[in-house]
């Protein structure tokens, strides 16, 4: 056993967080060591969606404040104000409202780094309009320039590919913030748009279309300037392979591997004649690729210096043993069993640091009072005085939503999506509890 | 102020956008950032000479370039040099790469103890693959989006630009600055991050991940299907296209919005009813979202709860009112004399954003000619002045 990477050790968090974007940044700062908890205003809010947000509550403790009533708004005060960081994506407009704008938690520790994550970010004209994932993905250019020319506006899969990103762009910002405080003394506030991150991330485009008055064009999956590219049908139901050739001698194996003669004229050696060509070029690859397995399709191109590689599932991404053999899933046991099972694999922060052990993963429902702990720990608060607290209905612990009683678990084409049996085996879950 | 060495080879590794992206949100942070590459010039300089799409520019901006021969002794001892004095390196030169360049970890760390070291490659530097040959589409691919992302009649599609390096490059950026608290706190010691791609863009597919491992379930491709409330998610308005999202809306309230009043009541209360005779809806939902603009359409949902929004471009996107008004756009000063728009950090510290008006600046360009010979960078443009 090697210790633990937790350079964020010492660090105290406090998160007015709820859906899936700050939680996401919360949880990869405990993961680097950070003491997170977590203030949720109603008993079981936190798992209206149990299944899908589970992951983002690890390695926190939760405690439940009501924060409409006065005791427990000054609890919440008092443990801003031995607190390093205070973060809230509730929508803009709550905190001040609550009483906890960013001036009045700095008159309580003048060097405290505040962050408000919002769909649009404030201030701004959009600043109250509210926001999902896919809203910003679609505002932000993300959707317009997936696909091809001639069809719709694409979306990226799932539904929280912009939260996770909103929540990696905090948990940078604060990261940032805490080193220039270490350094200078003072504290912070930071505003984030979520919207803005998928600018961002489509920024170069942006700069390009702001120096040429258009556009890029919309590629597919293809490559500007590398050819061939594509994703390309594999054996089986719903199966692909991702293949890039970047250069000439790559290009000449390919064709050796695939033994195509209609690719073996000389012309193709030059990259603009195979981007002419790519219809073609795709329909000699297609015809290799479908008659083997992603798997044997993509190490027979990488055994020839080619890049390529299957196109995963959730299935696949849970159970690859490339992911195992780094450790970057660790399994989560809980305190009762979960849909059937007392463990499931999640992912660790992704990255290792060499000498040290991924982060260990603990549950967010554990044996014992997780707000007991916290006040305990940040308050220095006794038994009795806690018991006094809680008899006054001034805090209280997460109540869990049971998973049978949770909506629907996904809101995008889940109509039809049916349960793989061999799952639990494949992913090591163990025997299924009793009902 | 934080000193970021960025490294850079000739050679594509599947790792250099990311490095270059991490380094560039350094910058953004106020860090000084020196991006050391070949005198012959950079794998990311060689694609830009083929191909003029803004991504070497958008990823240089404010950074100082100088060129060393890492072949040379005089070289690897300026890059040492360099080294000493900074807290992070960056590297995206790939699982050999720093051995290819004639460095070694130790030899970094003996120049400074203190230093954070952080490789970003496609697949980490361990496990089966590590070795593996990659692209910004074969590590999307296999990050898990890829597979349910596009028309559910067609095949995967590749996320919009490097999204795979982007993301890569946020959480590079990011445990880099945690690392460099950690060494500053004393709460961990000199250290080698070694972040895997792959991982990074699967941790963005938490949720479906964790869908499959608590229920067996995968994530269909969804585009251009009816969503679960009985509706397409895109939809073309008066001038564009438009993203009808209203989770957890009733149909008979979004119907009498939508102007759709024969629709509401009676069996079309029912999502099944409505998906099986949606051919009967679809004229009149799609001439009802074309009486008006998207930006119409997306300010009065606001006010009801939903949350659509208006699907715009690359272009399109430099005219949102909500950017406008809160600078997120920086100026870029282009070869041509023009200065034009670029879009800068997705947040603010006390409202500020950073200013820069140019791509990059060679080593040398602003510096004192005997400053610059005595650093002896190895490559002649840098040693020219």
């Amino acid at each position: 056993m090697m210790p633990q990477f937790r350079p964020l050790e010492g660090v105290r968090i406090l998160s007015f967080e709820a859906a899936a974007s700050l939680p996401a940044a919360t949880r990869a700062l405990a993961d680097l060591g950070a003491d997170v908890v977590r203030v949720a205003e109603r008993p079981g809010t936190y798992n209206q969606h149990l299944r899908l947000f589970d992951s983002t509550l690890i390695n926190k403790q939760s405690i439940r404040l009501d924060l409409k009533e006065p005791r427990s708004l000054d609890l919440a005060k008092q443990l801003a104000s031995v607190a390093d960081v205070v973060c809230s994506n509730f929508r803009p407009s709550v905190m001040p409202r609550l009483g906890l704008d960013y001036e009045t938690l700095r008159a309580l520790k003048s060097d405290l780094i505040v962050l408000q994550l919002s769909g649009y970010g404030t201030p701004g004209p959009w600043q109250d309009f509210p926001a999902y994932g896919p809203s910003v993905e679609a505002a932000g250019g993300m959707n317009a320039k997936m696909g091809t020319a001639n069809e719709p506006p694409l979306r990226v899969g799932g539904s929280v590919f912009a939260d996770t990103l909103g929540g990696r762009y905090a948990a940078l910002a604060i990261c940032g913030a805490l080193v220039q405080r270490d350094a200078t003394g003072e504290g912070q506030y930071i505003d984030l748009s979520m919207y803005e991150t998928i600018v961002s991330g489509v920024g170069d485009a942006v700069l390009r279309a702001a120096r040429d008055g258009e556009a890029p064009a919309r590629l597919g999956s293809r490559d500007e300037l590398l050819a061939p590219q594509g994703i390309y049908p594999c054996l089986g139901d719903d199966e692909w392979v991702a293949i890039t050739v970047a250069t000439t001698s790559e290009w000449a194996a390919l064709v050796d591997l695939i033994a195509a003669p209609s690719l073996a004229d000389e012309s193709y050696r030059d990259v603009e004649v195979r981007r002419r060509d790519h219809e073609l070029i795709d329909g000699e690859i297609t015809e290799w690729t479908s008659s083997r397995s992603k798997h044997e399709a993509a190490e027979a191109l990488q055994a020839r210096g080619i890049a390529a590689g299957p196109v995963l599932k959730s299935s696949e991404v849970a159970s690859d043993e490339h992911h195992r053999a780094r450790g970057f899933f660790q399994y989560v046991d809980h305190a009762q069993p979960l849909e059937g099972y007392g463990r499931h694999p999640h992912m660790t922060v992704p990255g290792r640091a060499e000498g040290f052990d991924r982060a260990a993963l603990s549950d967010h429902n554990p044996d014992g009072s997780p707000a007991e702990q916290v006040l305990e720990r940040w308050l220095g608060l006794s038994h009795q005085q806690i018991e006094a607290l809680r008899a006054e209905g001034a805090v209280g612990e997460l109540v869990p939503v049971l998973a049978a009683d949770a909506p629907k678990p996904s809101w995008f084409g889940g109509r039809d999506a049916a349960r793989e049996p061999e799952f639990a085996r494949r992913l090591g879950l163990g025997e299924r509890a009793a009902e | 102020m934080l000193r970021v060495v960025e490294l850079q080879s000739a050679e594509a590794s599947g790792g250099e956008v990311a490095a270059a992206f991490a380094t560039q949100f350094l910058q953004l942070m106020s860090a000084t950032v020196t991006v050391v590459e070949p005198p012959s010039g950079s794998a990311l300089r060689a694609r830009a000479a083929t191909l003029d799409d803004a991504q070497f520019e958008y990823l240089h901006r404010g950074k100082r370039i100088e060129h060393i021969d890492l072949g040379q002794d005089r070289g690897r001892a300026r890059l040492l040099e360099v080294v000493r004095d900074a807290d992070a390196v960056v590297e995206g030169v790939g699982g050999d790469g720093l051995s290819a360049l004639g460095l070694d970890l130790a030899g970094l760390r003996a120049a400074n103890p203190r230093l954070v070291i952080t490789s970003v490659s496609p697949f980490g530097s361990s496990g089966p693959r590590a070795g593996w040959k990659s692209s910004e589409l074969v590590v999307q691919a296999m990050g898990g989006l890829v597979a349910a992302s596009g028309r559910s009649d067609g095949p995967p599609t590749r996320l919009a630009g490097s999204q795979a390096s982007h993301v890569a490059g946020v959480a590079a950026a990011m445990q880099t600055l945690a690392a460099v608290r950690g060494v500053h706190a004393n709460a961990s010691g000199a250290v080698h991050l070694d972040i895997s791609i792959q991982e990074v863009v699967a941790s963005h597919w938490t949720r479906e991940v964790g869908r499959y491992a608590y229920t067996g379930q995968e994530t269909p491709r969804a585009s251009g299907r009816l969503g679960l409330q009985g509706f397409p998610h895109t939809v073309p308005s008066a001038d564009g296209w438009l993203f009808l999202l209203a989770i957890g809306a009733d149909w008979e309230s979004l119907a009498i919005f939508l102007g759709l009043l024969d629709f509401v009541g009676g069996d079309w209360s029912d999502v099944e009813y409505r998906v099986e005779h949606w051919e009967e809806i679809r004229p009149h939902f799609e001439a009802a979202v074309q009486q008006r603009g998207r930006y119409e359409w997306f300010a009065d949902a606001a006010e009801r709860g939903y949350t659509f929004a208006p699907i715009d471009d690359a272009l399109s996107v430099l005219e949102s009112p909500q950017l406008r008004s809160r600078d997120f756009f920086g100026r870029m000063r282009l070869e041509d004399g023009r200065t034009v728009p670029c879009p800068g950090l997705p947040f603010t510290f006390a409202g500020r954003r950073e200013e820069w008006d140019q791509p990059s600046r060679e080593a040398g360009d602003d510096e004192d000619a005997a400053t610059t010979a005595q650093r002896g960078s190895g490559h002649p443009e840098a040693d020219r002045s």
